[in-house]
């Protein structure tokens, strides 16, 4: 076996030892409560509580919880894009909500959130795939109406951020 | 947990989830104990009513969001119903059904005929389901299914039990897996009985504005709504309290023998022939159980039978112990006089109870605290006393309705059906296996 491979076997067994992998045990006792994960849900901020996502990524039932407790305090919801397609959405309603990817030759592409007249602020955005994975980031605060957030990519939170918008199947949740 | 015995891994499941809720809302050990003894169904009576007393808090919450009734700094109910609220929610999250039918339960409670009624079974399904898969060892199931085979074979015509069943039930039903132990045989059919009741209730609903109100007996609905002050677990509390007091006020073999009687509290006022009988027959049975896991080869059952205390000493000891519990609470009284009532209240009390009180003022401790850090102490005992004396009265008015010819004859047929059944069930004491 070269060295490269004895590497590669090391390393991912310590990533499984990390992860605590061995599939989802029936019989384990469940680590975190319920109302753990709707406060999760509810927070104002945009800090990720690493063992909740992973809870929320292998076990389905919280994943179930979180999405139902996000959606019922959520502003505006969009649970999958209209029209589920194979291109890379450039623009989506959550709500009456708009949101929208600007590409541009130059520069990193821009989030923009237009928020109608007479509705409710909007400051934080969730995206949340099917398998759990996921993000929260502050939009800022609006000028005229609108919210822009450049996705950097030197950022490494906001690498994920455009994929995730570009994936039909992304919820989104506007709070 | 593989590997680990079946038990040990339910058990370990159990506390494991336990241990996440009330970390999550910071409950007390008794709180804790009382959030596991109604998600095992160590509840006396019906052991689904913790159920129904949280859908009932639940909807008198009025709360357009479930999820808000979990969060403990937000919650209105109180820390305990949250807590179990969100074990529910907790456990539900293991299967979709589960989950959808509590939302939905929750969001359509109200436009039904009986929202309480149908909150209640939402969350009740989840908790069975949760007993089925964590705790297989959970007999409740079992028990009432072999209540219900007996009564069908033995009384069809009157399938409801009644004061006295439980010896008969028990001596036909037992065997090395089922209902081993005659005090299990009676709880559960207590708890039978209770359930029966609670359903037929339920089945004819009343509405508060209806006359038909006046006639409900308040004691059904006191039974059903409130925690019982009688129960075990508070009884023992109390029995505690006392016996670990800094001042003597019951002998040790007073207390242990409290304990027992705090056992069957809750059921001796329906079932007085059977909970005679268990005081007198449970304590031996335990010790048979014992010297079996012992494995203890020199095991007569016969002798072991013969220490079968007779009932009209158990009847006296219990009109002896609520004397002293009574002498008790006058210590605490005339500790409490001041100096110039102290010859009215004496003379209140009889001489024989002056000459047991004075001889409690000689114990150890009693002389050894200044009279206000006495009366301080002794303030404590009055409430667990009080419990006490509550407890034993329930007993003596038991024991007073028996005539002394029914009370010999029940006596003498409890003898005859428990020897030859324990004489069944543990037949060799070489296998020394522990039922």
């Amino acid at each position: 076996m070269t060295v490269r491979s004895d590497l590669q076997q090391s390393a991912f067994a310590a990533l499984q030892e990390m992860r605590g992998e061995g599939g989802v045990d029936s019989t384990a006792p469940r680590s975190i409560s319920a109302s753990r994960i709707v406060a999760y849900a509810r927070r104002e901020n945009t800090v990720s509580d690493l063992t909740i996502e992973r809870a929320l990524k292998e076990q389905p039932g919280l994943r179930r919880l979180y999405l139902s407790a996000l959606s019922r305090s959520a502003i505006a919801s969009s649970p999958l894009a209209a029209a589920a397609s194979e291109a890379k959405l450039t623009e989506r309603f959550v709500g009456e909500y708009q949101i929208e990817i600007f590409e541009e030759e130059e520069g990193p592409p821009w989030l923009v959130v237009r928020i109608p007249e007479d509705a409710v602020e909007v400051s934080t955005m969730e995206l949340r795939r099917p398998d759990g994975t996921g993000q929260r980031l502050n939009l800022g605060q609006p000028v005229d109406g609108v919210l822009q957030l450049p996705l950097d990519p030197d950022f490494e939170e906001l690498v994920d951020v455009l994929e995730l918008l570009n994936d039909p199947m992304t919820a989104i949740h506007l709070i | 947990m593989e590997g680990m015995p079946q038990f040990e891994q339910s058990q370990e499941r159990l506390v494991g989830d336990l241990v996440v809720i009330a970390e999550a809302h910071r409950l007390s050990a008794g709180e804790r104990d009382k959030l596991r003894r109604s998600i095992v169904g160590a509840i006396s009576g019906n052991r689904d009513r913790p159920v129904f007393l949280l859908a009932r808090a639940v909807l008198e919450a009025k709360s357009d969001d479930l999820f808000n009734l979990i969060l403990p700094d937000e919650t209105p109910l109180q820390r305990s119903d949250a807590a179990f609220l969100d074990f529910l929610l907790t456990a539900a999250t293991a299967d979709k059904d589960d989950f959808d039918r509590i939302v939905n339960a929750f969001d359509t409670a109200s436009l039904t005929r009986d929202p309480v009624r149908h909150l209640c079974s939402s969350f009740a399904s989840v908790l069975h389901a949760y007993r089925r898969e964590v705790l297989p060892e959970t007999r409740h199931h079992n028990v009432f299914s072999a209540i219900r085979r007996y009564y069908a074979q033995y009384r069809p015509e009157d399938p409801h039990p009644r004061n006295g069943d439980a010896v008969d039930f028990w001596s036909s039903i037992a065997t090395r897996d089922l209902l081993t132990r005659y005090t299990t045989a009676l709880n559960g059919l207590s708890d039978y009985a209770e359930a029966a009741r609670l359903a037929e209730s339920w089945r004819h609903p009343v509405a508060l504005d209806d006359e038909r109100t006046l006639d409900l007996p308040s004691e059904s609905a006191d039974d059903a709504l409130s925690d019982d002050p009688m129960s075990s677990p508070t009884l023992k509390a109390d029995i505690n309290i006392i016996s670990e007091c800094a001042i003597k006020l019951l002998l040790a073999n007073e207390c242990k023998t409290l304990t027992p009687i705090a056992e069957h509290a809750d059921v001796v006022a329906r079932w007085p022939y059977d909970t005679l009988a268990a005081l007198a027959v449970g304590p031996v049975q335990n010790s048979i159980t014992e010297a079996l896991r012992r494995q203890e080869r020199t095991l007569d059952i016969d002798q072991q039978m013969q220490k079968v205390p007779k009932y009209e000493q158990i009847i006296q000891q219990h009109r002896q112990l609520a004397e002293r519990i009574d002498d008790c609470l006058y210590l605490i009284h005339l500790s409490g006089c001041a100096h110039n009532e102290m010859a009215a209240a004496r003379s209140n009390v009889t001489i024989d109870r002056l000459k047991r009180i004075d001889a409690m003022t000689r114990r150890k401790g009693y002389a050894g605290f200044d009279a206000g850090t006495r009366m301080n102490i002794l303030k404590q005992k009055i409430e667990p006393l009080l419990h006490l004396k509550a407890m034993l009265a329930r007993y003596v008015k038991a024991w007073d309705g028996f005539e002394n010819e029914r009370l010999m004859s029940l006596e003498v047929e409890h003898s005859l059906l428990f020897t030859e059944k324990m004489g069944t069930l543990y037949p060799s004491c070489d296998a020394g296996v522990a039922p």
